[in-house]
């Protein structure tokens, strides 16, 4: 029998008040806790059980452990995220996506149990998402495309901005190291960080250089360009001054030598900000205050000038500026019309320099054109002639080739009227290697076709004659009317493109 | 063509050809890693409406793949999108921050570089007052903060240049 036994357990519990103390704290806790349990799962008995006080703290008090449970959520979809906004800009030359995925890939495996339970807060967290709040890496990638200008601009916006992008001013840097290309001469971080003074200082300098606004028509030269001065002129200038201002001086000196009835003055003057004819372009343009003494004429880097009427140095028809190749590559940056200036013709080689002009008659009426047509057609003449450029014009992008590889029937090549009248010829020097090579392209021509003097007696042998104004490419021997009708490639001048309405806004030749 | 299963975070699942998956270097590794099961692979960083479009973007890709060399040259520029991946890019701020996120932890850089480039272009050229109509920011600097960070960023204000 255990009935006394249990009797007298009981008994000696209560005489033991400690032990019945703690008990009786146990239950009273328990109990509470339970009641307190209940009423947050079930708010409807709350209405009931108890009064209006305790409902409203109990409501304080539920909202608080709701926010607490969804900040610990968030922080849980925060430590989810695959880059945490707390990465530190220090690393983020080094730490590549790679090296993110693995951390990723990580997270993804410990969290893949955990994730089912914050699907439902993704939702909520696509309206926080703001731009600066993106992790560092993505704004750096972000952020190194774009200029220093525009960088600080985005440093103004408010305090979180500010903050953020302070820590990542190395984006603007890694902007001048790419724009000019100094990979080479910093590689390493250290040394570009000691060099923000002088990234700076070419920033200033290239904005001062290529804030202009440029003229209508671009026009590149050719490092083969013709000559009309004397063959040679500039091979040695080439060789002594292969970056220099030799392109310029060869393409004023060039011009001049054929125009006449207009000539270029250049502006002493090289403030970039000012146009050829010494008008502010840009009436917004401040002049950026320079104190260092520069290079003017020819030898500065970009000179400006008017191109005058003979005789009337104060009245301009047009203007001016020369620019640098890289320059145009930066100032132009993106621009399709660029690609279209590379020729792939061995009498044009490669480009030098561009020739940025404006002819104010060309966007005037008729009557105020009419009576500079002739000065006009001569300049544009002698300009694409003698550049073998591209001419593209700046506002609608649209762009013509001076030289062109054509295909002419052989009637059109031969005769006192051949080539245009000779006028499609890029040379008539007999010793210039345009004339060599043609005349052997096209012998060789004849004798793959069966009609030259080198494969069937008789046959046609192509020669030069000097003793003519018009064209002198002829033949001699035999070519029958159906070996005329043959065609051959050729690299010829663009003798049309003066009638390029397109281009010149008006037909300049019939 | 073998499929693989995709699970977004919302529990959607997208069966798609590996090899178009594979284009996310993330789920290429989580592939390489697991092996060939039939189970989805989960992405809690996605959601289905971004995976959705994500995996379109991977689509055309794969269907009509730009050549190498230009991908490399015109990396920097920030004009050369290609008129589909304009259009993509064409999407409320929001979809467009959690698509670089999905790209980013995705890892498909080409996804990565041109949504990247879409923001650059949005910020570009613009003035901060402008900035802050485009991206809803509030101006919280005190007219003394706004004069002192003036002052520290004048060495490239704009005086007349492009």
């Amino acid at each position: 029998m255990q009935s006394p036994n249990n009797a007298s357990f009981f008994t000696a519990l209560l005489k033991n008040k400690y032990i019945f103390g703690v008990i009786a704290s146990v239950i009273v806790l328990t109990l509470g806790l339970f009641k307190t349990i209940k009423s947050s799962s079930d708010g409807s008995n709350d209405k009931k059980n108890d009064n209006k006080n305790d409902n409203t703290n109990e409501n304080i008090n539920k909202r608080k452990l709701q926010d607490d449970i969804l900040g610990d959520l968030k922080e849980e979809i925060n430590k989810l995220k695959p880059l945490t906004t707390n990465i530190d800009s220090e690393n983020i030359n080094t730490t590549k996506t790679d090296n993110n995925n693995n951390i990723n890939n990580k997270n993804n495996n410990n969290n893949n149990k955990n994730y089912k339970n914050n699907n439902n807060n993704n939702n909520d967290i696509k309206k926080d998402i703001e731009l600066i709040s993106l992790p560092h890496q993505i704004l750096y990638q972000i952020f190194e495309s774009i200029s220093p200008q525009d960088f600080t601009n985005c440093s103004k916006l408010n305090k979180k901005w500010n903050s953020v992008l302070i820590k990542l001013d190395k984006c603007w840097i890694q902007y001048s190291i790419d724009r000019w290309n100094l990979h080479q001469t910093y590689p390493f971080e250290e040394t570009r960080n000691k060099n923000k003074e002088y990234f700076k200082k070419k920033y200033l300098e290239e904005k001062k250089r290529l804030g202009f606004k440029p003229e209508q028509y671009i026009v590149s030269i050719m490092s083969e360009c013709s000559e009309f001065t004397e063959p040679g002129r500039w091979k040695s200038e080439k060789i002594i001054n292969p970056n220099g201002s030799w392109w310029r001086k060869r393409f004023v000196e060039e011009m001049s030598k054929g125009l006449t009835m207009t000539t270029f003055i250049l502006n002493n003057n090289n403030n970039s900000s000012k146009n050829g004819n010494g008008r502010n372009n840009d009436d917004d343009d401040q002049e950026i205050e320079d104190d260092e003494e520069e290079e003017v004429g020819l030898d500065s880097r970009c000179p400006t000038g008017n191109i005058v009427l003979n005789g009337k140095v104060n009245t301009p028809i047009g203007a001016f500026r020369f620019i640098d190749k890289e320059d145009a590559l930066l100032k132009f940056n993106g621009d399709s019309w660029l690609e279209k200036h590379f020729s792939d013709s061995p009498f044009a080689g490669e480009v030098v320099g561009y020739f940025n002009f404006s002819l104010f008659p060309l966007d005037c009426d008729d009557e105020l054109f009419q009576p500079y047509r002739s000065q006009i057609v001569e300049f544009l003449r002698i300009l694409t002639f003698g550049t073998r450029g591209t001419v593209t014009r700046l506002k609608t992008q649209y762009s013509v080739q001076s030289i062109v590889f054509e295909q002419c029937t052989l009637s059109s090549i031969f005769g006192k009227y051949g080539f245009n009248d000779g006028d499609a010829l890029l040379d008539t020097d007999i010793t210039s290697n345009y004339i060599v090579s043609l005349i052997e392209e096209i012998q060789n021509f004849l004798d793959k076709s069966g009609v030259g003097v080198n494969t069937v007696e008789g046959g046609a042998k192509v020669v030069y004659t000097d003793r003519t104004s018009h064209n002198p490419i002829r033949y001699s021997g035999h070519l029958s009317k159906e070996s005329l009708q043959l065609h051959i490639n050729l690299w010829i001048y663009n003798s049309v493109i003066l009638q390029s309405k397109r281009l010149w806004n008006r037909r300049l030749e019939d | 063509m073998s499929l693989v299963k995709l699970e977004s975070s919302d529990e959607k699942v997208f069966e798609i050809e590996k090899e178009i998956a594979c284009m996310s270097v993330t789920i290429k590794n989580m592939i390489e890693d697991i092996g060939e099961s039939d189970a989805p692979i989960p992405l809690p960083n996605v959601t289905s409406t971004i995976l959705e479009k994500v995996l379109d973007y991977c689509r055309h890709h794969h269907q009509h793949p730009s050549p190498q060399g230009d991908e490399k040259k015109d990396e920097k520029r920030l004009d050369d999108i290609p008129p589909y991946d304009r259009d993509f890019c064409k999407v409320d701020q929001p979809t467009l921050f959690e698509l670089i996120l999905a790209a980013n932890y995705l890892d498909i850089k080409p996804l990565l570089d041109v949504t990247c480039k879409t923001v650059a272009n949005m910020i570009r050229g613009k003035t901060p007052e402008e900035i802050r109509k485009i991206f809803n920011i509030k101006n919280d600097f005190t007219p003394e903060e706004e004069e002192q960070i003036r002052k520290e960023n004048e060495w490239c204000e704009d005086k007349g240049g492009n």
